[in-house]
């Protein structure tokens, strides 16, 4: 049965042999994915049981298994339980589930929760990276800084080159984090108009913003766009020119 | 007069709530003028931080040798300004208020707001209702006339037509105005 042959087999009717056949195949790490998809094609509500029901035994068999089935187990569970109970279920690695759960389902309000339950590294990163083109990653954006997701938010502007985590985590009043974003696009995403979202969220008076990013800069060209975004006051001028000079001796 | 007066305009509601705000400060002699304006709000906010932009530079060229000459300058300038420079929406949305003081007195003058107020005080609107200084948004097409306040205040707030945030609902009247402890004025 462990390798599909469902052929002489009622799921519901032997679903406590068939479960103890998925615990004995997960306590030898043993592969469920050829069982699951037969169980797919025969009877999907079994398949829910075995693989998430109360009494689904935990592990990475489990989950792998799992994950090759999310068409059929989506059918049959709301997506956030789903992916929800399936971090529950895997206990160490949840980057695959992450993964797929935002690849998905980009827009998901739940993911912002499932990050934290997931315990991603850096909250949020997951959805952003797969939001990235959707129109949903702005608010996407707007909701991971409300639950400061800042470090999420800091890698999302460098992975996906965008202005938008920089400013939602400004409009949050994270002001260190989103200095930190805007170093790192004005550092590798030059052409992204940062300075513009910034001042959209902030007013537009920003060169005491500036300030705090020009120090986090390592290139000449960085320096010069901060400067071309700060006002023409002496004090921001002065400080501009210093790093420059900096710069140019370490050089 | 002690401090020097200068104005703020409120943000508007929604995620991008100073999207093409400009503030400018400008001194000619003894006559100085302060100016909050917002262009260009309905677009993204590259295009309207290109718009206010324009609008700041052109407007930095406000001269005058008493606040009536300068609120005068601010029109002119803004009567000679190629409005297709301000993007598709040519200056249609143009909140503007300025604040001009000399020697003499003090002079607000503006176009596209619904309420002045004083920093801080919601309850007593410096100005509201069918005063000739409040009116719809965009560029005038005559110069609108000046609001001299019986009480000179330091800082007048002002509220563009239709739409702008409430103040009570932000921790502070300045943070409602995008002006940020540490930030320029």
């Amino acid at each position: 049965m462990l390798a599909g042959a469902l052929d002489a087999v009622d799921p519901r009717g032997q679903l406590e042999r068939l479960r103890a056949l998925v615990v004995a195949a997960c306590a030898a790490d043993r592969s469920l994915l050829a069982l699951f998809r037969a169980l797919e094609r025969q009877d999907p509500i079994a398949l829910t049981d075995l693989a998430l029901g109360p009494r689904a035994p935990a592990g990475p068999r489990l989950v792998q298994a799992a994950l090759a089935v999310l068409d059929t187990l989506e059918l049959q569970l709301s997506p956030g339980s789903l992916y929800r109970r399936l971090v529950v279920l895997a206990g160490g690695d949840t980057s695959t589930i992450l993964d797929q759960a935002a690849l998905r389902h980009p827009a998901a309000g739940w993911l912002v929760a499932l990050s934290d339950a997931a315990q991603e590294p850096q909250p949020g990163l997951a959805q952003l990276r797969a939001a990235a083109a959707h129109p949903a990653f702005v608010q996407a954006c707007w909701e991971h800084a409300a639950v400061g997701h800042h470090a999420g938010l800091v890698a999302a502007a460098r992975a996906t080159g965008r202005p938008e985590p920089a400013a939602a985590l400004l409009a949050h009043g994270a002001v260190e984090p989103a200095q930190a974003a805007a170093a790192l696009l004005l550092e590798e995403h030059p052409e992204t108009p940062v300075a513009a979202y910034l001042a959209a969220v902030w007013g537009p008076d920003l060169d005491h913003f500036w300030l705090g990013v020009v120090h986090r800069l390592h290139s000449r060209a960085a320096v010069q766009r901060v400067a071309a975004c700060c006002g023409d006051s002496p004090r921001s001028g002065a400080i501009i020119q210093a790093v420059l000079r900096g710069l140019r001796s370490e050089r | 007069m002690g401090l020097a007066p200068r104005c703020l305009l409120l943000g508007a509601p929604g995620r991008y709530p100073f999207n093409g705000h400009l503030r400018l400060a400008v001194q000619c002699g003894s006559a100085h003028l302060h100016l909050a304006a917002a262009v260009n709000t309905r677009r993204d906010p590259p295009a309207a931080l290109e718009a206010a932009a324009v609008l700041r530079a052109k407007l930095a060229g406000i001269d005058g040798r008493d606040r009536f000459g300068l609120l005068r300058s601010a029109w002119e300038l803004l009567a000679e300004l190629d409005c297709d420079l301000l993007g598709p929406d040519r200056g249609e949305d143009l909140a503007l208020l300025m604040v001009a003081w000399d020697g003499q007195g003090l002079g607000v003058a503006g176009t596209g707001l619904e309420v002045l107020y004083e920093l801080g005080d919601l309850t007593t609107p410096l100005l509201d209702g069918a005063h000739p200084l409040l009116c719809i948004r965009g560029v005038p097409s005559t110069a609108p006339g000046v609001f001299t306040p019986h009480r000179p205040p330091l800082v007048v707030v002002g509220a563009a037509a239709s739409g702008a945030l409430d103040p009570s609902t932000k921790p502070s009247w300045e943070l409602a105005c995008g002006l940020h402890p540490g930030g320029a004025s």
